[in-house]
């Protein structure tokens, strides 16, 4: 009887789809609402409770979510996402453009967030139907695209005003950029290679994300294709001639570190490669291309990658150097970098990563400060310290970074 | 192959009268037991899914959906109990997400399969499937056209304007190259108003190499979100199914399937050879008309909605001939139930094998189909009456 009544069931929810009305979303007027207009100039209704369980699908999405303190209400992620690390821990709903909404649903979200790179569309509208919120938020590869995300991100979890001030950081970083390349006199031949999460080595046209990154460090890029992600083939590199080759971490681990990577065929004959000119350290997919909040960030540190002529302050060398990764983030977490933005003689006591690792506590502000500022001692008085302290000493423009392998007393 | 080769004559002549009452009950059989499985694999299908719904939570749902209400409750152990408590995600889930991907499924498979049999039946060849004349690439080949073209700056204001109004672009566009490539084989195989077999074969073999060669080119200049598209078209999926999709199917399917139920008897007389039928007192000039028409509408909606969904016309009028012998009269109704319920089935491993994803539909149905087309192959090597 059961089969009997859910064929019957079956047939007449078939003649009836033409008329089916989607669900009333319930409106609790007196309740606080956040409303959002998305990138496809829909209205998007969000209440506090949507926020419980949110799926966000797009990495400068989850990034955002992350620098506004919703980290903890992300309950899945798609596959793009993959910084800050606790991403990691988080399950995954496949590839952004590749979306199925059933697997989406199955987590039971309260709210997806993303952008208008997702798709398909259909089934972004299929979530939608269920009666299940669906932010989709505009995706433009530019300083104001990635400012005008946050906001739409921020709009939609009631934190416009957190949204300011990681705008305002931003900004911030990419004006002084700015500053500084207006200063430069060369502008180098950058070949931007970059491989995706399952396509083989390609290099970045200028129809790409890739190639606005170039223009904002007002560097040459060396394919001047007007295309996106163009397929790499060796003569075509060879003819590009680049002075300084920039790709992903992820691409250099993909061929089996840089020595292979600089043994290519085609990019061995560069004068990049010959003149071992890479840029590849720290530089996740997302940081170079995801237009994130940490954008402001790249484009600083790319400014002083491929501009090697620019004097470099300790603020910089603090950036750039992979040692003293732990140092930057303990310093950004406390707000501090900006102390190291002295224009005068200065010389700071780095203690490396192993040295922080060993310390095993994150530092105070104050800690930190100490550490900076009445560490910073004349380079004549570096004697004091005890020579096998001393792991490096990098020269900038304004003293000397020592970098120690221990935190001084 | 055995199972379609000639007929004696004399069986189906001299006894007819005789062997009737079996065939009739050997066909209620079948449409039974294949209605059976179709209605097994679909329910099975609607239960299923990567959200948890439960059997009572989807008959309470269907239940209210419909508006019927019953005044009635009852619990058979902790697992069922009707009126189920749900929640909303749950019905939205089932209503317009699972069901019309189920129905979907039905519509596709269907048509895939009774395609393949009619087209199998014209060539005499169990190895003329759709794919093969050219219908699936040729599709393939047009939706691809349409995805990099319409992005272009010189196109793209004329497709968003499109898309604005409502013109579903590429699923439209599917069709018409599916059409177009059957037609154009056509034209290249008939000569003085006879179609050769071996010619329109072949035909499709090279124009197959042609589509396939400009969806290759296509590739090389498209952006890895058109890339994704173009994949997304030649793997196959249900995966944006909607009650939008099945009424725009619908009517297409309608047109091209029913008329297909009288293609049996002309189909029957074609098992005797051409002369043979045209003695007979069938026009088989006209009927094969009739199935490239029918076959390219049936295979290129199909291909619009789902991509190509490879396999399932050669595997399901295969599998009826080895179940009921090669009358037509039962293999094209058997293959459009079989076919439904092979996408279905198919359908439902693509989208509950693998957890937070689906898996392309066209996988499995090769997964499938594949070692099915080898066996045929090595099964038939020795007598060499395959090709």
């Amino acid at each position: 009887m059961i089969y009997r009544n859910l064929l019957l069931c079956a047939l007449l929810i078939l003649t009836v789809s033409a008329s089916f009305a989607q669900d009333e979303i319930p409106d609790d007027s007196d309740q606080i609402v956040y409303t959002v207009v998305d990138a496809f100039g829909d209205t998007v209704t969000i209440t506090p409770t949507d926020l419980e369980r949110i799926i966000s699908i797009g990495g400068a999405v989850t990034e955002i979510l992350y620098d506004l303190g919703m980290g903890d209400n992300i309950i899945a992620v798609d596959v793009s996402s993959i910084y800050p690390p606790q991403t990691a821990d988080l399950p995954t709903v496949g590839y952004l453009r590749f979306l199925s909404a059933e697997p989406v649903l199955s987590y039971e979200p309260s709210l997806i967030i993303t952008t208008e790179d997702a798709g398909p569309v259909d089934t972004l509208r299929l979530i939608q139907s269920v009666g299940i919120p669906v932010l989709i938020v505009p995706a433009e590869d530019t300083p104001e695209g990635a400012a005008e995300k946050i906001r739409t991100v921020a709009a939609g979890v009631g934190k416009s005003d957190e949204a300011e001030a990681i705008i305002e950081a931003m900004r911030r970083d990419i004006e002084r950029a700015q500053a500084l390349v207006e200063m430069v006199e060369t502008r180098p031949r950058v070949l931007f290679v970059f491989a995706g999460s399952n396509i083989a080595l390609g290099v970045l046209g200028r129809a790409s994300g890739g190639h606005q990154m170039l223009e904002l460090v007002n560097v040459e890029n060396a394919i001047t294709i007007e295309d996106g992600y163009i397929p790499l083939t060796a003569e075509a590199i060879v003819a590009a001639a680049p002075d300084i080759i920039l790709t992903t971490s992820l691409s250099v681990e993909r061929v089996g570190g840089v020595e292979n990577f600089l043994n290519l065929p085609g990019i061995s004959l560069t004068p990049a490669a010959q003149n071992g000119r890479i840029v590849y350290e720290q530089m996740d997919d997302l940081f170079l291309l995801g237009f994130t909040p940490r954008l402001g960030d790249a484009i600083l540190n790319l400014t002083y990658l491929l501009h090697e002529d620019l004097p470099r302050p300790a603020y910089a060398v603090v950036r750039l150097s992979p040692a003293l990764e732990q140092f930057e983030a303990q310093l950004r977490r406390a707000g501090q970098l900006e102390a190291l933005d002295i224009d005068e003689p200065l010389t700071v006591l780095a203690p490396n990563n192993d040295a922080l690792t060993l310390a095993d506590t994150e530092l105070s502000a104050s800690e930190l400060s100490a550490l900076i500022l009445q560490g910073a001692i004349p380079p004549q008085e570096m004697t004091a310290v005890p020579a096998d302290m001393i792991e490096a000493v990098i020269s900038t423009a304004n003293g000397y970074v020592y970098i120690l392998n221990g935190l001084p007393e | 192959m055995s199972a379609i080769s000639r007929p004696q004559p004399h069986e189906t002549t001299t006894n007819a009268r005789r062997v009737a009452p079996n065939i009739r009950r050997k066909g209620v059989f079948l449409a039974a037991s294949l209605s059976a499985l179709l209605l097994v694999v679909s329910l099975l299908s609607i239960g299923s899914g990567q959200l948890p719904i439960r059997v009572d939570q989807v008959v309470t749902i269907l239940a209210d959906e419909v508006g019927i209400q019953p005044d009635i409750s009852f619990n058979v152990g902790e697992s069922f109990s009707y009126p189920a408590e749900y929640s909303t995600v749950q019905r939205g889930t089932l209503i317009n997400i699972r069901l019309p991907r189920v129905v979907l499924g039905l519509l596709i498979g269907a048509s895939l399969a009774a395609a393949g049999a009619t087209i199998q039946g014209m060539f005499r060849n169990p190895l003329a499937d759709p794919g093969l004349i050219g219908i699936s690439a040729g599709s393939a080949f047009a939706a691809a056209l349409v995805i990099v073209l319409g992005n272009t700056a010189a196109l793209s204001p004329l497709a968003g304007s499109l898309d604005e109004i409502g013109v579903p672009l590429r699923p439209i566009a599917s069709f018409i190259g599916g059409v177009v490539t059957t037609l154009l084989i056509y034209r290249l195989a008939t000569v003085n108003g006879r179609t050769s077999v071996p010619t329109m074969l072949l035909a499709g073999i090279a124009l197959n190499a042609l589509a396939g060669a400009g969806v290759g080119m296509l590739v090389a200049f498209a952006d890895d979100s058109e890339i994704r598209d173009i994949t997304f078209w030649q793997l196959g999926s249900l995966v944006d199914g909607s009650w939008e999709r099945v009424e725009t199917v619908v009517p297409f399917i309608l047109i091209s399937l029913v008329p297909m139920l009288w293609l049996s008897r002309p189909l029957n007389a074609l098992l005797f050879g051409e002369i043979e039928a045209e003695h007979l007192g069938f026009n088989i000039q006209r009927t094969k008309q009739f199935i490239i028409v029918l076959a390219a509408v049936a295979v290129g909606t199909g291909v619009a909605v789902a991509g190509i969904v490879g396999f399932v016309g050669l595997v399901v009028p295969h599998l009826i001939r080895l179940l009921a012998g090669p009358d037509h009269r039962y293999v094209i109704p058997g293959s459009m139930l079989l076919g439904a319920a092979l996408l279905v089935g198919a359908d439902l491993i693509a989208r509950t094998i693998a957890e937070g994803r689906e898996i392309p539909l066209g996988v499995v149905t090769a997964l499938i189909g594949a070692p099915f087309f080898l066996y045929l192959l090595l099964k038939d090597r020795e007598r060499g009456t395959l090709i």
